[in-house]
């Protein structure tokens, strides 16, 4: 937990919970600064325009940022542009507490995902680092391939010409291991 | 996006009633003392007024006011400044919520119903 959760649970709620967003291509040329919220916010030194928008936070993956899904009406900003100029966008989120200050509680960025979008919003879709769910190494254990087996780790049954007969066994004809 | 009011519109508002928009967001489980937040920074109200305007002719001034409202109001998608309704100096940027609504013949009653932006 956090000095800033602690601050917000605390608190008797004269406070709204904001999500601060920044919605840019990769080069920064165009930006879009807005928040949930019917006034703008200033926080650290960008003028956040009161607009209104769904965010939500994927749930984190060893910690880091899980994707998420942002709702956004598309009327008097250049989200449109934005979709139709260029390949990929960037999504930073951050999570305020806005009363007499503005506290920042959490973040989040995103880059990969989809979008669709119609007159009235544009849906993204930001999905997590695939990296974040990747296996490493890449091999499947199972009772014959594994650590403490005499065979090899590449996925292949045992050979014949890798296993040792013990003493006083004859093997005759081809082997099948099935443990 | 804010438009003008008509130049020929009179903006004599009577008979307004005020209420504040519900701006609190409740946190409350089966059992246990609820606990409230805010939905927005901003404390926004509602205002309900009335205008009369002469209805005499082709081009009489509720005919303009009714043009206003289709043509340049877009029937309430835009939003237009009013003289303020609380300060009562200088204009402010208010929003219809729903249509107008008139009564009388050669002397409209219009009530119209507005947000603050």
């Amino acid at each position: 937990m956090n000095v800033n959760f602690a601050k917000l649970c605390r608190r008797t709620g004269g406070y709204k919970l904001a999500w601060l967003i920044t919605l840019s291509d990769p080069d920064d040329t165009t930006t879009l600064r807005v928040v949930n919220n019917n006034a703008d916010v200033v926080f650290g030194g960008n003028t956040y325009t009161a607009s209104t928008f769904n965010y939500l936070p994927g749930e984190a993956v060893h910690g880091m940022d899980g994707g998420g899904t942002l709702d956004i009406v598309v009327t008097d900003n250049s989200v449109i542009d934005m979709i139709e100029l260029y390949r990929s966008v960037k999504l930073d989120v951050v999570g305020v507490l806005v009363d007499s200050t503005v506290t920042e509680i959490q973040g989040f960025s995103h880059t990969w995902g989809s979008v669709s979008w119609d007159g009235k919003k544009a849906s993204f879709t930001f999905e997590k680092d695939e990296k974040l769910t990747m296996t490493f190494p890449s091999i499947l254990l199972d009772p014959s391939i594994n650590r403490g087996n005499a065979g090899s780790m590449t996925g292949a049954r045992l050979s014949r010409g890798n296993w040792i007969p013990a003493p006083g066994v004859t093997v005759s004809g081809p082997i099948d291991w099935v443990l | 996006m804010a438009v003008a009011w008509h130049p020929d519109v009179n903006q004599k508002a009577y008979g307004m009633d005020t209420a504040p928009m519900e701006n609190v967001e409740r946190v409350e489980f089966e059992s246990g003392k609820a606990r409230t937040f805010l939905k927005n920074t901003a404390a926004k109200k509602t205002h309900s007024f009335m205008l009369k305007m002469e209805d005499v002719g082709d081009n009489s001034e509720y005919k303009k006011f009714v043009a206003w409202w289709e043509y340049t109001l877009l029937g309430g998608a835009l939003s237009f400044y009013f003289p303020d309704l609380i300060a009562h100096d200088g204009y402010t940027e208010y929003r219809p919520i729903g249509t107008y609504s008139a009564t009388g013949q050669k002397w409209k009653e219009v009530s119209i119903t507005v947000e603050e932006m």
